[in-house]
């Protein structure tokens, strides 16, 4: 079944979800932060090293019980039902910024041979595990999917360059991309790092290799695939920002959905990850 | 019945309850405060704290509504109760959450009050919670811990711990305060927990031990189970955005609830409060 009213949504409507991740974090102007490992509701996720392929992530619904910790809780629907995001609301920063709400598909601290090496400058293998089946299409092809470099442990004083190569979701393989923000010098940990797509991409179906251009002589980080589900965006100021049915545009969450956010500062001051996730069945 | 019509909320509709607590003691940034011991209209006299029922109290509103919960009346036999609007003036930049306020707790189980300046782990041995937890039951899924001060703390920022299970008997791991205390933390000042990196951790069924890591010199607090049942995000200046059937989610309210509200502060300031509280029943 699928939703086409406003009753069959309230009728659908489920528990709230709280998120407090714990008050206060600093973030930095121009930079994206992931809240994945911060502790608090949900509690800190774990990032995997030693996967080789990295890990496709699934929450399933299985006496309340899920199995991804980091991300916002999400119990599949009984089956013949349809999961929508319903409501879902933050604190401002003081300052302004954007959060993304995105489904995280995957994630990989290692490579073919072992954790990923933040000292090495040469290419890494890394060769992803299919994705679970949730890009835009409910496929495993990747539509819509993103890849970032979350950092779980600050890095050294230096301002690396991030290549990956990558199949897209048409297909085409032997792909390479970087970093579309300028990582900062001593990127710290929490901080991600999308990459960008060629011209003409819609996603990423594979990573197939990891490349830094200058070594960090601490720190650690991993790659992460995430298809952003809604973009809501923060006024300055004391305000809190929303997304209801409508102004949310109603996206449907698959079976299995890992959500988390995403949050881009404009300036560098505090933000306060706490808010609600609400969605729908029918 | 369920509703699942439009038609069925405004059928269903009940008298409003107008809201108004009177200031308590100012907010700090970035902090989590309870409205329970704001008193106000329509009585919302202030909330009362217990500090010497071992096992703690179960809150029910079925024989009479308790002092400091917003007024709810059980529906009549076959009938089910839902929120159906909720506005909150408040502060600026503020999240507002109304809860259910299932049990609260100032004392030991052997009736002592809970000591502030104690870091010995203190027994508490919890009550079963009223049947009202996410799906109508005691086992304590989407319910909550908090710390809530009764009388201003002295000097001293603890930690507080609590020991437990979560709603599949799993213990609770690491289930510390999410939102850092203050010193001299006001009457009201509220600090939730988390609810531990349990692989499926999604509520606490009970408390077995509280401990706090450093003394507060002096002052009182009860521990208070509860369940979110609701979020409004303030626009600029504090007013709320209404929560209608859809915006607010449309919860289910069980008989026996005590709803009352925490909220989230962006800013330090007075917390005075202004609203309304509607349930439809059908």
């Amino acid at each position: 079944m699928v939703i086409t009213t406003l009753e069959q949504a309230m009728a659908g409507m489920q528990p709230v979800r709280t998120i407090n991740k714990g008050g206060s974090q600093t973030a930095a102007a121009g930079q994206w932060f992931s809240s994945f490992t911060y502790p608090g509701t949900p509690d800190a996720g774990q990032f995997d090293t030693t996967t080789a392929g990295g890990v496709a992530l699934v929450q399933s619904n299985n006496g309340f019980s899920m199995v991804v910790t980091g991300c916002i809780p999400h119990y599949d629907p009984p089956s013949g039902k349809t999961a929508y995001l319903a409501n879902f609301g933050l604190q401002s920063p003081a300052d302004g910024g954007i959060y993304v709400l995105a489904d995280r598909l995957w994630h990989c601290g290692a490579n073919t041979t072992g954790t990923i090496v933040t000292t090495a400058t040469g290419v890494q293998t890394i060769d992803s595990v299919a994705w679970p089946a949730r890009d835009n299409n409910g496929s495993a092809n990747g539509a819509g999917v993103m890849v970032g470099v979350e950092v779980t442990i600050t890095l050294s004083a230096v301002v690396p360059t991030f290549t990956i190569t990558y199949v897209n979701s048409d297909g085409v393989v032997g792909l390479s991309t970087s970093n579309l923000n300028p990582v900062p010098s001593g990127s710290t940990a929490t901080q991600f790092h999308p990459f960008d797509q060629n011209n003409g991409d819609r996603g990423v179906q594979n990573v197939t290799t990891f490349q830094s251009s200058t070594s960090s002589a601490v720190g650690s980080y991993g790659l992460v695939a995430y298809r952003p589900i809604v973009q809501i965006d923060c006024p300055a100021g004391d305000s809190v920002t929303a997304g209801d049915l409508l102004s949310g545009g109603f996206p449907q969450i698959y079976n299995g959905a890992c959500p988390f956010i995403l949050f881009l500062s404009l300036t560098t001051g505090q933000w306060s990850p706490f808010g609600y996730y609400q969605e729908t069945w029918g | 019945m369920t509703i699942t019509t439009f038609d069925g909320v405004l059928a269903g509709a009940q008298k409003t309850q107008y809201l108004h607590f009177v200031s308590g003691a100012s907010s700090s940034t970035n902090k989590m405060f309870s409205h329970w011991n704001n008193g106000g209209t329509n009585n919302l006299s202030n909330g009362k704290y217990d500090i010497t029922t071992a096992g703690g109290v179960v809150l029910n509103s079925t024989p009479s509504l308790i002092d400091g919960m917003i007024p709810h009346f059980d529906p009549a036999p076959g009938k089910i109760a839902y929120v159906s609007r909720f506005a909150i003036k408040s502060n600026p930049g503020s999240v507002i959450m109304l809860a259910d306020r299932l049990w609260h707790c100032g004392c030991t189980n052997t009736g002592t009050q809970l000591s502030v300046t104690s870091t010995a782990v203190q027994n508490v041995a919890s009550v079963t919670w009223p049947p009202r937890d996410e799906i109508g039951s005691t086992n304590g899924v989407g319910v909550f811990i908090g710390v809530e001060v009764g009388s201003v703390l002295g000097a001293g920022v603890p930690v507080y711990s609590i020991t437990g299970y979560d709603q599949n008997k799993q213990a609770l791991v690491n289930a510390q305060n999410t939102n850092i205390t203050i010193t001299t933390a006001p009457q009201g000042f509220f600090m939730p927990f988390r609810n531990g990196a349990n692989t499926g951790s999604q509520g606490v069924s009970n408390v077995t031990t509280f401990t706090g890591s450093v003394s507060s010199t002096s002052g009182m607090i009860v521990l208070v189970a509860y369940r979110p049942l609701m979020y409004l995000s303030p626009i600029s200046g504090g007013t709320s955005i209404t929560g209608d059937p859809i915006i607010g989610g449309f919860p289910q309210i069980y008989n026996g609830a005590v709803p009352f509200i925490l909220e989230f502060t962006q800013t330090a300031a007075a917390r005075s409060m202004y609203g309304t509280y509607t349930e439809t029943q059908g």
